[in-house]
């Protein structure tokens, strides 16, 4: 059936290609950010190291 | 970094700039969601269209230039003012041009206001401001652009956070559109021509007008959100390194989008499929950026019970979540094609806009406010009242436009078993979907109401308080030796980042087959050529993006290239290729003077509003309005009139298709010809008159953007005009209507009977056609 299927065009290869290139690019993606580097995420700090009247506004 | 300061020294910022902007914000979000409301209860009621000037086709235009750029503009401004100084540690470059920026942005505010219910309009969605306006915009943009890359330059911390990046993006960007979307002949004081045409222009309009949504409802909410949500979680942004790749992911990828809102139209093929390939892309960064918000929420979504800062955000964030993955949803073309010119699109577009821009701006207020004035927010129980009938508000909108949008895209392309329309008449889509827009309307005030218990809350919390201006001890800057600009801007990872585009540059002239082995080889450099980079470094040293972070002009510039690529590879194209073409090729002729000045009225009137002038290839829409539109027919029409919405029906062939007389009593009193219709009455056109004397200054205009009028067509304009509109007026006194020849109702009957009409035989001929009354 496989076979069948791709027999009728050869660009019914190209959604499956998609897919695939989809999931590698996602996957390198998911593994980049799931390496957590210290000193990258240190500067997520940012915003919270800004200022002395940050306390007053807060209930 | 040009600061390098060795010593602890105090900061005080300047946050009045942010306090008027806010202040702005609120009062300017009142009065659009107000006219929008206004909007909502014609579209129920034709009776509430009570003047020319406030009818919806002018409403309408004022309605969303009021949202996006006062509402959300000042609100971003506020924004951005604020976290910036605090970020860069710096008070802002210049108190004086934040001044201007805020009194000019006002002052053109203000002028929309008046001119757009005036009727002042280039009448392109979203750019509707005329070019006086336009130099305007340009130059507070540039004073706003000028301060934030001096305060960029003056500033004590050598990184820029996330929050910068895109609102670097953000000024180079909307710059960029803006100028080129803008482009334009100025016939006189407050009336210009787009120097882009039909297929041309829609192309350019809507890679303005998509990325207006991307650049300035969506990139700088996205960096007030990497800013203001760890604040008031108190806890960093979930994944520094997931908002690096939603930042360049984004930016690159949005700006390819546009032409989504182009689908099935006559458009060429290639830039239709490039933009819903793009805009499916789109999810992936967008989700990315919306995880990375909600997951800076872990560990404390107990706060998001009792604090209505955090109640905002999180929904903002979401409505933020479902209006992207129903962007590229609608982007899909078979999906498209049910959704487009109905009211699905409207529930989508007010998703993104009420739950993504206005519960942001409402959670950045309740957090600023307080910290402005010294003080704690007057009512926590209003501002919970507040979130919940905003939230019903949106939801009972949506779901009513939902409902309404999928009605008539199935009833307009019923068909009856033998082959012809269920629905022929378009009025019995629009009854159909009558209750639903009364739904609408409460949904709307609802939110409205909350915008105004929101004021009530902000103001009565700033009066309690004083206006206070945050302070800051900034500490020593540490000073590293510069890393040369060439070792960044040469690096290996930019030289891989080129070489893969370069590839997929080759697409562009690859057949099919070869083009899948370059996008797999390219694929395969890239993940490679990234694996061997990221595993030859040198963990000791800063990354490259770490580098990039602490250059804001070589980051700005990569910024540029990441957005001009996609606009460049689609527009560059479609000019070139247009230019190429003459008329006798296309066998189309321009409007004669009086269609001309019929089209004005047209534009004026905003009717683009509700009418589309383009048949997609569709059997349905072959039915109902003719064969499908070309793009060659609209090669004249500066602006071009496409639309985007049918509230009622397609325009593009109605020429010939009723006689003078019919158009004539519809537009007195659209009641009379289709019962049930909910257009507005147009009584006055038939005693406003038209100015024949500025007519041969239209035409120079026109043939100034390339339109083929003879320099005897332009002298002769004003009699020509005057010749054909005697012959309609003596038309209709024949029926029985006695009409004033110069009257604008004449003009725009002879523009409605061109439509669809190649050419006329002799421009003082009278395109007329003679059939019966229906």
């Amino acid at each position: 059936m496989f076979h069948d299927f791709f027999a009728r065009s050869p660009v019914l290869a190209f959604p499956l290609f998609s897919l695939l290139l989809f999931g590698a690019i996602f996957t390198a993606a998911v593994v980049y950010v799931a390496r957590r580097g210290p000193a990258l995420e240190a500067r997520g700090m940012l915003p919270l190291e800004d200022e002395m009247e940050d306390e007053a506004g807060h209930e | 970094m040009s600061t390098a300061a060795t010593s602890e020294s105090r900061i005080i910022y300047n946050d009045g700039v942010a306090r008027r902007f806010l202040a702005a914000s609120v009062l300017w979000g009142v009065v659009g969601m107000l006219v929008g409301a206004i909007c909502a209860l014609q579209l129920a009621h034709h009776g509430a269209n009570v003047a020319p000037y406030l009818s919806y086709g002018r409403l309408r235009p004022l309605h969303t230039n009021a949202v996006i750029f006062a509402f959300v503009g000042n609100m971003i401004f506020a924004g951005i003012y604020y976290s910036t100084q605090r970020l860069l540690k710096t008070r802002v470059a210049s108190d004086r041009l934040a001044s201007v920026h805020f009194w000019g942005w006002q002052a053109i505010i203000v002028a929309a206001a008046v001119t757009l219910p005036l009727g002042m309009t280039q009448g392109k969605e979203y750019a509707e401001l005329e070019w006086p306006i336009d130099l305007a915009i340009t130059l507070v943009w540039v004073v706003f652009a000028i301060n934030f890359f001096w305060t960029l330059a003056i500033r004590r911390e050598k990184h820029l956070y996330v929050a910068i990046w895109f609102y670097i993006a953000t000024i180079v960007t909307v710059a960029v559109l803006h100028i080129v979307n803008s482009l334009a002949i100025p016939v006189f004081a407050l009336k210009s021509y787009s120097v882009f045409g039909g297929a041309q222009d829609a192309l350019v309009q809507w890679w303005y007008g998509h990325n207006a949504v991307a650049f300035f409802l969506t990139t700088p909410v996205l960096g007030i959100m990497y800013y203001y949500l760890p604040k008031a979680a108190d806890r960093p942004v979930y994944s520094y390194r997931l908002s690096i790749i939603h930042f360049w992911a984004l930016i690159f990828v949005y700006i390819w989008a546009g032409p989504h809102h182009l689908l099935y139209t006559a458009l060429p093929d290639w830039a239709q499929t490039l933009g819903m390939i793009f805009s499916v892309m789109l999810w992936a960064p967008s989700w990315g950026g919306m995880l990375n918000g909600l997951l800076t929420l872990r560990g404390a979504w107990d706060k998001v019970r009792v604090d209505p800062v955090l109640k905002f955000f999180v929904a903002g964030v979401t409505f933020y979540g479902m209006a992207t993955f129903e962007g590229p949803l609608l982007s899909i073309k078979s999906v498209n094609g049910l959704a487009h010119y109905t009211d699905w699109i409207v529930a989508h577009v007010h998703a993104g806009a009420l739950g993504w821009n206005g519960f942001m701006a409402a959670g950045m207020f309740y957090w600023m406010v307080p910290r402005l004035y010294g003080t704690k927010l007057h009512s926590r129980a209003l501002a919970d009242l507040h979130f919940w009938i905003g939230t019903i508000g949106i939801l009972l909108y949506c779901i009513a436009m939902w409902v309404s949008g999928v009605t008539q895209g199935l009833m307009l392309r019923a068909e009856d078993p033998n082959g012809g329309l269920l629905y022929p008449n378009f009025v019995e889509a629009v009854l159909a979907v009558r209750t639903m827009y009364w739904v609408r309307l409460a949904g709307g005030s609802m939110y409205l109401l909350g915008m105004i218990v929101m004021g009530y809350n902000l103001w009565k919390t700033a009066r309690a308080g004083k206006a206070v201006d945050g302070e800051a001890e900034v500490a020593p800057v540490t000073v590293h030796p510069a890393v040369p600009w060439s070792r960044i801007a040469l690096s290996p990872q930019v030289a891989l980042i080129v070489v893969v585009c370069a590839l997929l540059g080759a697409l562009a002239v690859a057949d099919a087959i070869t083009s899948v082995t370059v996008v797999f080889f390219a694929a395969a450099v890239a993940l490679f050529g990234g694996l061997a980079l990221h595993l030859s470094r040198d963990a000791s040293t800063p990354s490259w993006h770490r580098l990039l972070e602490g250059r804001p002009l070589l980051f700005t510039s990569f910024a540029i290239i990441a957005v001009l690529v996609g606009g460049v590879a689609e527009i560059v194209p479609s000019v070139v290729i247009g230019a190429g073409q003459t008329a006798t090729e296309t066998g189309q002729k321009p409007y004669t003077a009086l269609e001309l000045e019929g089209r004005d009225v047209y534009v004026r009137e905003g009717c683009y509003t509700c009418h589309s002038q383009m048949i997609r290839p569709m059997v349905h829409e072959a039915l109902r309005y003719g064969e499908a539109s070309k793009m060659d027919e609209s090669r004249y029409d500066h602006p071009f009139q496409w639309g985007s919405k049918r509230t009622g029906p397609d325009l593009a062939r109605v020429g010939g298709k009723y006689p003078n007389l019919w158009h004539y009593r519809h537009l007195l009193d659209p009641r009379a010809t289709s019962p049930g219709s909910n257009m507005p009455s147009y009584v006055f056109l038939a005693t406003s008159t038209v100015d024949f004397g500025r007519t041969a200054d239209k035409l120079h205009a026109m043939s100034r953007v390339g339109v083929p009028y003879t320099d005897a067509q332009i002298a002769g304009a004003a009699d020509d005009a005057r010749r054909q509109a005697g012959a309609t007026a003596r038309d209709l006194l024949a029926a029985g209507v006695d009409v004033r020849a110069d009257s604008e109702i004449v003009a725009l009957v002879a523009y409605l009977q061109r439509l669809g009409v190649a050419a006329p035989a002799a421009p003082a001929g009278m395109p007329v056609a003679k059939t019966e009354v229906r």
